[in-house]
């Protein structure tokens, strides 16, 4: 089929390797090439940064993986917002002795602190951090935040669309997550009505405006522990796990080859 | 009860006593082949004949002359020794050819002596001699395979035993007989064989009928070791378990001929199992086989005979009953892998002169399950604990009334315990019980006219919860009870020696009481059914048949079906039949009101669609709904049309070959659709006809005795099921699919693989030796499921692509070796499923391997024999 990169790791503790053939077969299935782009085999070196996230230090994309959210819920208890730094690779609610997430206050909400926020059942739906747009947790901060969901893939998504493309795609919807649910609506994953499990769509990326206008690309890949490939209905979740790529030099230039 | 084919189940030892045989006629042939000296005899006569080829294999040509001469006589005179026997029924005259022979002295135990005038038959056939002087007897055996040979005689207790005949074998036998004494023999249960009762609800021989028709019997059954009935229809040609894709029950469903396991009838001795679960599935693991006869399956539309829900097919389970005189029963045990324990005892006897038979079947089974699926929480099959209860009375009223009845419970607990992250350790239970009590009278008017008058009523409960393990606490329960009584009455009659008429009328009244459907719910329904067996020649069978259902709900249907069998020769019958088949809405689509607690959307049914949304829009919980809430309305039952074509070849008697192709057409199936959004973010759905769908194939299988002992079978299904909407958009460019990668393009047709959970090829091989000297049966076979889609996994596109969730194709081996002693009382068996411990997180219903030992102990007790 495809060439696929292959993925060397650094020598690092026992437990780790484990989580890194993990994210070996999950590297695979990003992997890709197409007839008009020559993509050379490129080795991916992963460089754990804490117990969920890692870097390829090679691009700068930032693998999330299992990262709790709003664990131990059902959406008859509902699930807490979950708020996310793309800068600090990191979630900024705080927790409660039993590290159980805790809502994010209202203040800090209006914060540039974060970049998206993972709200709704299974805290599967995804919003940018925007100041004047009524239905983001930011709105009334500061924040600058926008997003456009497209069918391109990851690794050759190059470059931030114009800002009107992202005015007129927030126009039409202000969070994306099931696929056309509402009608019309751009989502990231699918669910199953047979099997009841939600499954990320592929080939799509989440184009990120982050709260202080920096330009990201993000790619979802699961809600459930371990990203298993038939998760069932007692799966754990939400745990993310995704990958994305903030350019912090401002520009719009999103080439991760 | 002598209707169609059957062979008599008389006692009557000698059948040269019906009246048209007694007609005397005057013919006289010169050089005429026999068959059309037959013909010449039915024409003058008024009779018609009834054989098997092996009859007339050589059709040799007669000369003879009969002036005034009785018909029986005639025909002794012109078939000779090849001929085993006369029957008659009307004016339709069977008559059995010779297969083999036994002949063999009687002789009573101690001192010796021959015992003349002892009578010898084969049990459940007119087939029947007397001992001579000197204690000989020479029987005529009209068919190979296996008999139970009876000899009795006034003063000693009548003899049993089972014989093997091949073809052209002649058995010889030294029989002893007792006096007064108690004593032990084995009851085999095949005497009726090769016929079934389902397809057309009167006996009839495999062969004759126009539809694909399989029979799992006793033999293969024990041979094959299995416990619950999902192992044993696994292992058929064409059959494919199934299981609820949500995970949320564990039920095995069939899929026949592709279509999905709500569209199959299941059925214990005629008669409808209920209690579904939400997607229609009829858990056969429910369903224990220790006390099964034989189970019985015809493939395409049923329901001309059975109505709604035999829109694919029927598997109607034959219990046993009290099969001879005396005392009977038998005691099995079995143990094994995932401690499962199968216990069964059984047991029956006559009463009152033989005029009464009583038996009862008590089975408990339990087994700690399997978890296919490790990494996630709960076991793919959880452990369970079951009883089942059977209990059958016979009473012959007169000779011509015999009344049945039969009482049936069962129960089942299962448990699953699991740890949901961070919300601490879960209990799933589940306790399902079914009741089922029927009674039947069935009369014989006349020589012609048979009336069978029966009420049935089954209840199915399931009540299932799920408890937070700590604190003892009921986050869930779910309680579903489902009633159902039928009265119907069925009458078969003889109109010409070539044309049998059944017809019958009913009524159904089904009431379910349960959490998700509101107050309680009832549907009626009332039916009339008519059909003619009819055969113009002796080569062509003809079977028509027309139901009519008139449904409270969704108004009337009419269920026509058509077969037609044409026997070419000795060697090759051909065989088609054509129908149409109809499932009414579930109470499930027509009344469920569910929302679920974990995703938070809601499912309404149909019926109650608007004043539910009403009630929701009242209560705030609605956000809006979509332009499609207007469509949902009034449900159509699903239909379907059904085509089957095919010939069965046996160039030898040791080798069969069977073919069929099948088509099946299926309109305004029922989905779920999403209709609305509500305040929470979640969805409501509802149910509409929309889909169309087919299934077409081919299915093989072959049957070959290799050596004496030694059979080998093996079968094989092709299968092509699409949605005929998706191909459409498919053709129109609208469909796109996703690379794991993340590429899309446009679908094409060839990208369609199938629907879910059909593979294109299943097949199965399989093995059954018999060591008559040693008494030591094995089993050896191997059972092929073909590569098969699960869903969609890179894109949402509603069918199977090749980048979709599949199950690659599997092999699982099954064996068992089993050695009887103490003249068959005791028998030992080893089962081996699963040998190679194939297993497949993607399967959750396959467990590992299992080995078993199963002790089993008969024993009979023979009444006094008053002759």
């Amino acid at each position: 089929m495809n060439r696929i990169p292959k993925v060397i790791q650094r020598q690092v503790d026992a437990g780790w390797c484990l989580r890194f053939i993990l994210a070996a077969i999950w590297m695979a299935s990003f992997a890709a090439c197409s007839e008009e782009e020559e993509i050379q085999p490129r080795e991916v070196i992963l460089t754990p940064i804490d117990n969920h996230t890692s870097i390829d230090e090679a691009t700068g994309v930032i693998y999330i993986e299992d990262l709790p959210g709003s664990v131990g819920n059902t959406v008859a208890s509902g699930h807490v917002p979950v708020f996310f730094s793309l800068e600090d690779h990191q979630i900024i609610n705080p927790y409660n002795d039993d590290s159980i997430l805790q809502e994010l206050s209202e203040s800090r909400k209006k914060s540039n602190d974060w970049d998206l926020a993972f709200t709704s059942i299974y805290n599967s739906y995804i919003t940018p951090n925007s100041g004047i747009m009524e239905n983001s947790p930011g709105y009334g901060g500061k924040g600058q935040g926008a997003m456009i969901v497209l069918d391109t893939l990851f690794d050759e998504l190059h470059e931030a669309p114009a800002d009107e493309v992202f005015d007129s795609f927030m126009a039409e919807q202000t969070a994306s997550g099931w696929e056309d649910f509402p009608p019309g609506d751009k989502g990231w994953y699918f669910y199953s009505l047979d099997s009841h499990i939600m499954s990320a769509i592929t080939g799509v990326t989440i184009v990120v405006r982050t709260a202080d206008g920096k330009y990201a690309k993000v790619e979802m890949k699961s809600l459930y522990l371990g990203s298993p490939d038939n998760p069932t209905v007692n799966t754990p979740a939400p745990y993310f796990t995704f990958r994305y790529y903030l350019q912090s030099d401002g520009t719009r230039n999103l080439s991760t080859r | 009860m002598v209707i169609g084919l059957n062979l008599p189940l008389s006692s009557t030892p000698m059948a040269f006593s019906d009246g048209i045989l007694e007609k005397k006629i005057s013919i006289r042939f010169e050089n005429l082949p026999l068959k059309e000296a037959l013909y010449a005899i039915a024409d003058l006569a008024e009779c018609s004949f009834s054989y098997s080829n092996t009859l007339l294999k050589s059709n040799r040509k007669v000369s003879a002359t009969y002036s005034n001469t009785p018909l029986k006589h005639v025909l002794a005179d012109l078939l000779g020794s090849k001929l085993s026997a006369v029957a008659a029924s009307g004016s339709r005259i069977l008559l059995l050819p010779v297969e083999g022979y036994v002949q063999g002295s009687v002789v009573v135990v101690g001192d010796n002596s021959p015992l003349p005038w002892a009578t010898v038959r084969l049990e459940g056939t007119s087939c029947g001699t007397a001992t001579k002087e000197d204690g000989t007897f020479e029987l005529k055996v009209p068919a190979s395979g296996t008999w139970i040979l009876a000899v009795s005689a006034v003063g000693y207790e009548t003899y049993t035993q089972t014989i093997e005949i091949n073809p052209g074998q002649t058995l010889s036998l030294s029989i002893m007989m007792q006096e007064s004494t108690i004593q032990m023999n084995e009851v085999v249960v095949t005497a009726d064989k090769a016929t079934t009762s389902t397809a057309t609800r009167s006996h009839v021989p495999i062969k004759d009928l126009p539809m694909p028709v399989m029979l799992v019997e006793g033999k293969q059954l024990q041979m094959m070791g299995s416990r619950r009935l999902n192992e044993v229809l696994q292992e058929q040609t064409g059959l494919a378990l199934t299981t609820d894709p949500s995970g949320a029950s564990n039920a095995q469903g069939l899929q026949v001929q592709g279509f999905d396991a709500s569209y199959t009838m299941i059925m214990i001795d005629g008669q409808p199992l209920i209690g579904r679960n939400s997607v229609g599935i009829l858990d056969l693991s429910r369903i224990t086989i220790a006390n099964i006869e034989r189970i019985e399956i015809i493939k395409g539309t049923s329901s001309a005979m059975y109505g709604s829900d035999a829109l694919a097919g029927v598997v109607n389970i034959i219990t046993k009953g009290q099969q001879s005189q005396g005392v009977q029963g038998i005691a099995t045990l079995r143990y094994g892998t995932y401690n499962t324990v199968d216990a069964t005892l059984d047991g029956g006897s006559t009463l009152l002169n033989d005029r009464a038979s009583f038996s009862l079947s008590t089975n408990y089974y339990r087994t700690d399950g399997f978890d296919a699926d490790p990494a996630n929480p709960g076991k793919t099959l959880p452990p369970f604990h079951s009883y089942a209860l059977q209990g059958k009375f016979d009473y012959q009223l007169s000779t011509s009334g015999l009344l049945t009845t039969s009482v049936r419970y069962a129960s089942r607990n299962q448990r699953n315990r699991y740890d949901l992250d961070r919300l601490g350790t879960r209990e799933d239970i589940n306790i399902e019980q079914d009741l089922i009590a029927t009674g039947m009278l069935q009369n014989t008017i006349g020589t012609k006219t048979n009336i069978n008058t029966q009420y049935y009523f089954t209840r199915y409960h399931a009540n299932t919860t799920n408890t937070d393990v700590p604190t003892d606490e009921v986050l869930n329960e779910n309680n579903f009870a489902q009633s159902f009584h039928r009265f119907e009455s069925f009458a078969h009659h003889e109109l010409a020696a070539n044309l049998v008429l059944t017809t019958g009328m009913g009524g159904n009244s089904e009431i379910l009481e349960a959490s998700r459907y509101g107050d309680q719910r009832a549907m009626h329904n009332g039916f009339a059914y008519v059909q003619a067996d009819y055969k113009p020649v002796e080569k062509l069978g003809i079977l028509a048949g027309m139901r009519y259902d008139v449904h409270n709900i969704y108004g009337w249907q009419i269920s026509p079906r058509l077969g037609i069998r044409y026997t070419v020769n000795d060697m090759l019958i051909l065989k088609g039949s054509a129908g149409t088949g109809f499932k009414a809405p579930s109470f499930q689509q027509l009344y469920l009101s569910f929302t679920n607690p974990s995703a938070g959307y809601t499912i309404l049914g149909a019926a109650v669609f608007e004043e539910e949304v009403a009630r929701m829009q009242a209560a705030g919980e609605i956000a809006g709904m979509f332009p499609l809430a207007d469509e949902i309305g009034d449900l159509e039952a699903e239909h379907s049309s059904s085509f089957n074509a095919g010939f069965m070849l046996t160039p030898s008697p040791s080798f069969t070959l069977e073919a069929n192709a099948f088509h099946n057409n299926i309109r305004n199936m029922i989905f779920e659709e999403l209709v609305g959004m509500k305040q929470n973010g979640s969805q409501v759905f509802s149910y509409r006809n929309i889909e169309e769908a087919f299934t077409k194939g081919l299915e093989t299988n072959i049957h070959w005795e290799l050596l004496d002992g030694l059979e080998f079978s093996a079968g094989h299904q092709l299968l092509f099921a699409k949605d005929k909407g998706v191909i459409e958009d498919i053709k129109e460019g609208n469909v796109e699919l996703r690379t794991p990668e993340g590429r899309r393009r446009e679908a094409k047709p060839s990208d369609y693989f199938n629907l879910s959970n059909r593979s294109r090829h299943m097949a199965n091989v399989k093995l059954f030796y018999e060591h008559q000297p040693l008494s030591i049966s094995a089993s050896l076979r191997a059972n092929y499921r073909g590569r098969y889609g699960l869903g969609d996994r890179n894109y949402p596109n509603n069918f199977i692509d090749p980048y979709d969730l599949y199950v690659e194709g599997y092999t699982l081996l099954n064996a068992t070796v089993e050695k009887q002693l103490f003249q068959k009382k005791l028998s030992v068996q080893l089962i081996c499923d699963n040998l190679t411990n194939y297993s497949n997180h993607l399967i959750p219903n396959l467990p590992g391997r299992q080995f078993l030992v199963s002790l089993s102990w008969r024993f009979q007790a023979l009444n006094h024999h008053k002759s």
